[in-house]
């Protein structure tokens, strides 16, 4: 008798935990649903971008293909935005790195700024990439092609820095 | 006899002129040190400066970030396109008022720049940008 009750009480209590299991599974997938009527778009994207880097420039290829793979996405108004991006709460957290991105430096508007501005770029630039600050860790785990080798790292400095000695001249 | 007597006048007299040559040596010593490093940091922007930047923007400060940012010590061994780098980034920064950081003024109020500060430190800047512009 006693055994016995010891086991529905186990059977019981396990019910239970999956009941509470449930409604917990069954409120995050209704906030997650809820989140998404919260209103915000994504930071605009723009094809036509006449004062774009690249489109002014003629870069070497290597450096070309390294920054259009490893910046372009939150430094450039021509970011490519992966179908996930679109669903809150990864939508909120892409759209402010793409916003903050923009916002320190845009390749799409790189024939706007003084020499002076395009140099300060080019210094931090080389900055952040030798330190391994950029590209951003977060935005590695979901983009691969992103990530640089020691020696692209050594490429993209390199051309920061010969590119701001040709602005001196 | 006259010579004699006019003597330790002269003896004096040299005394006083090398007592003021050793002295007016060092601090001459010392000016062109200063105008050395004046040519870079004015003494206007070297009193604001040292009132609202160095605390965080020196070789020792404990702020990592600020410290491998900007280091107001060793802005003269920079290239010449780093330095103006640096220069822009000040004159940004000041421009737009991020510096000094606003949690960092809760603390030491006084470190705030005044609006004729401000002048004076983007003055500095950017005459310090343009004439290393022009010079190339």
């Amino acid at each position: 008798m006693k055994v016995l009750n010891h086991g529905s009480r186990k059977i019981e209590e396990s019910m239970r935990r999956k009941k509470i299991l449930s409604w917990l599974g069954l409120v995050l997938l209704a906030i997650l649903v809820l989140i998404q009527l919260i209103p915000g778009k994504l930071p605009e994207v723009r094809k036509v971008v006449p004062n774009d880097l690249l489109a002014n420039n003629t870069l070497n290829d290597t450096v070309a293909t390294l920054l259009k793979n490893s910046c372009y996405d939150c430094h450039s108004w021509e970011t490519q935005y992966p179908w996930y991006s679109h669903v809150a709460p990864v939508k909120w957290l892409v759209g402010y790195d793409t916003r903050e991105g923009r916002e320190a430096l845009n390749f799409s508007e790189w024939e706007t700024l003084s020499i002076r501005a395009k140099m300060k770029a080019l210094s931090e630039i080389g900055e952040e990439v030798e330190s391994k600050k950029m590209p951003m860790p977060i935005y590695l785990i979901t983009h691969a092609e992103a990530r640089l080798t020691e020696q692209e790292r050594q490429i993209l400095y390199r051309w920061a820095e010969n590119y701001s000695n040709q602005l001196l001249e | 006899m006259k010579t004699n007597k006019l003597m330790p006048l002269f003896a004096l007299l040299a005394m006083i002129l090398l007592a003021a040559f050793t002295l007016v040596k060092p601090t001459t010593i010392l000016k062109t040190a200063d105008e050395k490093n004046n040519t870079l940091i004015s003494a206007d922007a070297k009193s604001i400066i040292d009132q609202s930047c160095v605390g965080c923007h020196n070789a020792e400060s404990k702020n990592d970030k600020g410290k491998t940012k900007l280091m107001f010590e060793s802005l003269d061994t920079l290239s010449t396109a780093r330095l103006i780098a640096k220069l822009e980034a000040i004159h940004e920064v000041v421009n737009e008022g991020s510096m000094p950081p606003a949690k960092f003024l809760e603390f030491k109020p006084e470190a705030a720049l005044s609006d004729a500060q401000k002048t004076a430190l983007l003055k500095w800047a950017d005459e310090s940008i343009e004439s290393r512009l022009k010079k190339n």
